[in-house]
C-alpha cells in the first residue's frame, strides 16, 4: 500500500503580509517562515519524533523557502534526506513578477478572479488554474509510480493539497470547484492507495487501485497555539490572491 | 432498522474518549445536536449527551444507506441471497428489495443537508451519524457526480469528527469549506 502524507509549510511572511508590504513569494521572493511558522514546524517535528506515526521511505519538498525551511526542521524526526522537487511548488505567479513588491504587482498587473476566469494568469509566464492542476496531477502520478508500496512525505503548499483532493476525487480540473479548503500551516493530509477488495468476488472493481483520503488537515500538534490569521476559506486560487494582495 | 446490534465495548470506549475530549476542550460548542436513530448512532449520542446543554433530536434522514429486505440477516446469508454483483452497477440497484440504491441514498442525504442548513442558518450543528452519510457530505459539497460512487474513497473511523463550515465568500454566494476530515486525535493510543 502506498501512503502519501502532504504537509503544508509553516506560517510564512507571505501568509501575514497582506497589507501590500510583502513580495510575490516565488523562488526569488519567498521570505520564508515567520518565528511562529518555525515554532509550528518544531511542534510537528516533536510530534512525529514522539509518536513515530509516519514511517517514511522518502521526504520530498518544494524548493520555495517556506516549504524548504519547514522540511529542514521536520526532517530529523523522519531521519531522511530532503529531495528537492520543483513540482511541489504553489501555483506559479510567473518569473516576471517573482519577488516584486505586492504594491507594484497590484499597480501593474490584474489579479484574476480564478472562479470567474480560470484560464487567466497574472503574468504571461505564470500558470493558470488548469496548468497548475495538471502539473500537480502529473507530479502525483510520477511520485506514485516512483515509490510503489512506499510511504512518501511531501512538504508543500495549500494549493497543492487542494489539488490532491480535486485530482483523486476526479473533480472538474479546468474550473475552480465550488467549495473551499482551509489547510492549516504544518497540518498533515494523508492518502493511501489501496487495492480494492471489491464487494463481491465478481466485483469488477476488485483488484483495482483506489485512493482513500485518510485524514485532512490534521493539526492537533498546534491546536493550542495562537493562530492569528483569520481562518478564511482557502484554495490555490485564493492563496494566490491572498499571497499576492 | 432491525439489524443494528449497537456498539461493541470498544465502540463505547471510543465514544467515551470523544466525550472526554469534547468536555475537556469545549471545542464543539453546539446549538443543535441531531442523531440518527439507528442503534449504533443513537447509543453514541447518548454517551455524548453530557457534552451539550441542548437535547438530542432524532432524525431518520441521518441513517446509513438503507439495505432493504436484507436488514437483520446475517451478512453472509444476505450476500448469498441478494448478491450485489458490481459496485459500478450498485448505483442503480438496492442492496436488497425495498432498500435504497446509491442515487437515492445520496439524494436523501443531500436533501437532509439542505434542510438542516436552512433550518439552522448561522448555527453550529452536530450530526451523529454513519460513515456513508459523512462520505456523501463530500459528494454534496464538492458538487461531485451523485449517481456513481466516487473514484477515491474514504477511511472514516468510528467516533471521528469531520467539520464543514459554510460562510459567505467575498461577494459570492456562501460556499462550503472542509475544515477537518476524520479527526481521531482522541483515539490515537486506543
Amino acid at each position: 500500500m502506498t501512503h502519501l502524507y502532504l504537509i503544508r509549510h509553516g506560517e510564512a511572511y507571505s501568509n501575514i503580509e497582506l497589507d501590500g508590504s510583502g513580495t510575490v513569494p516565488g523562488p526569488r521572493g519567498d521570505k520564508g517562515l515567520t518565528p511562529r511558522g518555525r515554532a509550528q514546524a518544531e511542534r510537528l517535528r516533536d510530534r512525529l519524533a514522539r509518536t513515530g506515526e509516519i514511517r517514511a521511505d522518502a521526504l520530498l519538498a518544494s524548493t520555495l523557502a517556506r516549504a524548504w525551511q519547514t522540511a529542514a526542521i521536520v526532517a530529523p524526526a523522519l531521519g531522511l534526506p530532503i529531495i528537492p522537487d520543483d513540482d511541489l511548488h504553489e501555483m506559479r505567479a510567473g518569473d516576471e513578477v517573482d519577488g516584486m513588491s505586492e504594491r507594484e504587482l497590484l499597480e501593474r498587473y490584474t489579479i484574476p478572479d480564478y472562479r470567474a476566469t480560470p484560464y487567466a494568469r497574472i503574468a504571461p509566464d505564470g500558470e493558470n488554474w488548469g496548468e497548475f492542476i495538471l502539473r500537480v496531477g502529473t507530479m502525483l502520478d510520477r511520485v506514485t509510480r516512483d515509490y510503489p508500496d512506499k510511504t512518501v512525505v511531501l512538504v508543500t503548499h495549500g494549493g497543492v493539497i487542494d489539488a490532491s483532493i480535486i485530482i483523486f476525487f476526479q473533480v472538474h480540473t479546468l474550473r475552480v470547484p465550488p467549495f473551499a479548503l482551509y489547510t492549516h500551516n504544518t497540518s498533515i493530509t494523508e492518502w493511501e492507495l489501496e487495492q480494492s477488495g471489491g464487494f463481491h468476488e465478481h466485483d469488477r472493481t476488485a483488484g483495482q487501485a483506489r485512493w482513500r483520503l485518510v485524514h485532512y488537515n490534521d493539526d492537533h500538534h498546534i491546536r493550542d497555539m495562537p493562530y492569528d490569521a483569520e481562518p478564511t476559506p482557502h484554495s490555490a486560487a485564493e492563496a494566490m490572491e491572498d499571497e499576492n494582495s | 432498522m432491525r439489524g443494528d446490534k449497537g456498539l461493541t465495548p470498544r465502540g463505547v470506549a471510543q465514544v467515551e474518549r470523544l466525550r472526554n475530549r469534547l468536555l475537556t476542550i469545549g471545542e464543539l460548542a453546539s446549538d443543535v445536536v441531531l442523531a440518527s436513530t439507528l442503534a449504533r448512532a443513537w447509543q453514541t449520542a447518548e454517551i455524548l449527551a453530557p457534552v451539550w446543554d441542548s437535547p438530542i433530536t432524532p432524525d431518520d434522514d441521518l441513517h446509513e444507506l438503507r439495505p432493504g429486505a436484507s436488514d437483520g440477516l446475517p451478512v453472509e446469508v444476505a450476500r448469498e441471497r441478494y448478491s450485489i454483483a458490481d459496485f459500478a452497477e450498485w448505483a442503480y440497484r438496492p442492496k436488497s428489495p425495498g432498500g435504497e440504491n446509491w442515487g437515492q441514498f445520496v439524494l436523501r442525504v443531500g436533501t437532509m443537508l439542505d434542510r438542516v442548513t436552512r433550518d439552522y442558518a448561522g448555527k453550529t450543528v452536530v450530526l451523529i451519524t454513519s460513515g456513508g452519510v459523512i462520505h456523501v457530505t463530500f459528494l454534496a459539497f464538492f458538487a461531485m457526480h451523485t449517481l456513481i460512487p466516487p473514484h477515491a474513497w474514504f477511511a472514516t473511523e468510528n467516533a471521528s469528527i469531520t467539520t464543514w463550515e459554510q460562510r459567505p465568500w467575498r461577494n459570492q454566494q456562501a460556499i462550503w469549506t472542509l475544515l477537518r476530515y476524520n479527526d481521531t486525535s482522541h483515539l490515537r493510543d486506543l
